[in-house]
């Protein structure tokens, strides 16, 4: 599946109240974003709706970076 | 203090229609399943293949007591009321005293009639005029006072998923003050509507289960979630006991305890030691022996982490703890209303000496949860129920000894 790294960039930026520049690709959400897990869950959504799958609670923390996200659907 | 019983239980559910149907069908693994019909794009998007349907209402008892409500109340009190005047019947009661309390815990306001009379009033510019009232939460309690006539203190519960016990837990607390005699208690949950709105909802939160067929695993590693139900209702008698003696009626059990606590942590997840928690079961507990826990169980990756957790800490070891089950993998979780259809099953593992089996996977090895069904002495019996925003809340129930 071919992700749209922009896209969530500005998903996430938007979920999170920050810059789309504060967003490197290897950004930790969680650790260096102060993301909860609230807004975890918001990302995921957001991944979700977009590109019509589901991500189980167990693999959330596959969700945590741009990189990571994007690789989790490059092997869908 | 009082001493405090409950005398009549009135479980409305598809697992049945009375408190001794629905506990041979807990102790024989039955459940109640209907595949999500995905018929317009919205419910497309539910990932879930199958949910709990809502119980049928309609079997023509109290048809004339309940004709006002049917025509004009939301389905949750329809559902209230006919439970109130089950668990009337149940307690061997022709009417409620006039003093008596009524304590409802309902979750959200009735989603489909609201849903479709906001549809209606967009196309058509006509609406239900009982729209206000059916939206009003409190009504779900305000018609089970109006059918039955009851005077006594009365009140909506809104805690979320620990609602139906608390609301136990208050017709408790006044009776044992003195401020009445009886209490109507329990829970009534309608979160149906056109879309299955709440249903994807929960799936966004990782809450609900998606598996293909419908399987929940409390307590074990396969656990992904509740399995979705669109509601029912659940009411009990509870009653001073010299009151319950005068009139010789049957006691299912003593309520020997009440507690309740806030996390104070998420609006959505539980605090993840569990302390508040274990706190507030402590208090319950005291240093009396627990034969059976009946768990809140969703079977949630958190909740049974934290209330394995929390388990571990009071009691002990595997061989150490009481019996547990988790009730909504058969059921489902019927949100507000669960609290109430969990005591109902405590009251009847005391009555029958049993213990319902559970629907496993791989198991937690520290935890006493069986697949199978089990025999048991059971004097005392604890149900837990913690919501979403950090209600939490638990009843110790005793088998009654003079």
């Amino acid at each position: 599946m071919k992700a749209d790294k922009e896209f969530i960039r500005e998903s996430v930026a938007d979920i999170i109240g920050c810059e789309v520049s504060d967003i490197k690709d290897d950004t930790n959400f969680v650790k260096e974003l102060e993301v909860n897990s609230i807004q975890m869950l918001e990302i995921v959504a957001a991944v979700e709706d977009e590109y019509d799958i589901e991500v189980k609670a167990s693999d959330l923390s596959k969700y945590d970076t741009i990189d990571k996200i994007v690789s989790a659907l490059e092997e869908m | 203090m009082n001493r405090v019983v409950i005398t009549g239980m009135a479980p409305i559910c598809p697992l049945g229609n009375t408190h001794e149907e629905l506990f041979k069908n807990l102790c024989e693994g039955k459940r109640v399943l209907q595949r999500i019909d995905k018929n317009n794009a919205a419910r497309s998007k539910i990932r879930a293949e199958w949910l709990v349907p809502y119980p049928e209402l309609e079997d023509g008892k109290f048809a004339d007591r309940l004709l006002q409500v049917k025509a004009r109340g939301s389905t949750s009190a329809y559902a209230a009321v006919k439970a109130s005047l089950l668990a009337l019947e149940d307690a061997g009661l022709e009417k409620a005293d006039e003093d008596t309390m009524v304590f409802v815990g309902s979750d959200s306001f009735s989603m489909k009639e609201y849903t479709n009379e906001i549809t209606r009033f967009e196309t058509e510019q006509k609406m239900n005029i009982m729209t206000v009232p059916i939206t009003m939460q409190s009504s779900v309690d305000s018609w089970v006072t109006i059918v039955l006539g009851t005077h006594g203190r009365s009140s909506v519960l809104n805690m979320a998923c620990a609602s139906a016990t608390t609301a136990v837990g208050w017709g408790y607390d006044n009776i044992r003050a003195g401020r009445c005699k009886m209490a109507l208690c329990g829970g009534s949950t309608c979160i149906t509507d056109k879309n299955l709105t709440m249903n994807k909802g929960f799936e966004y939160l990782k809450c609900s289960t998606t598996d293909k067929d419908g399987n929940v695993y409390p307590f074990s590693e396969e656990r992904c979630g509740f399995l979705f139900s669109e509601g029912g209702a659940c009411m009990l008698v509870v009653e001073e006991l010299e009151h319950a003696l005068a009139r010789g009626a049957e006691i299912y059990a003593e309520i020997t305890g009440f507690e309740s606590s806030s996390d104070a942590y998420s609006i959505l997840s539980m605090h993840k030691d569990g302390h508040v928690i274990e706190a507030m079961l402590r208090k319950l507990i005291g240093d009396k022996k627990v034969d059976y826990y009946n768990s809140h169980g969703t079977a949630t990756l958190l909740n049974d982490e934290v209330e394995r957790t929390v388990l571990k800490n009071i009691f002990g070891s595997k061989e150490e703890q009481p019996a547990i089950s988790a009730t909504k993998a058969f059921l489902g979780h019927t949100l507000a209303t669960s609290g109430a259809f969990e005591l109902s099953v405590c009251a009847d593992s005391i009555r029958h000496n049993k213990v319902h089996g559970n629907m496993l996977g791989t198991v937690f090895n520290d935890i006493n949860i069986t697949s199978e069904t089990r025999e048991l002495q059971v004097d005392t019996a604890v149900s837990a129920s913690f919501g979403f925003g950090g209600f939490n809340s638990a009843i110790m129930l005793e088998r009654f000894k003079g």
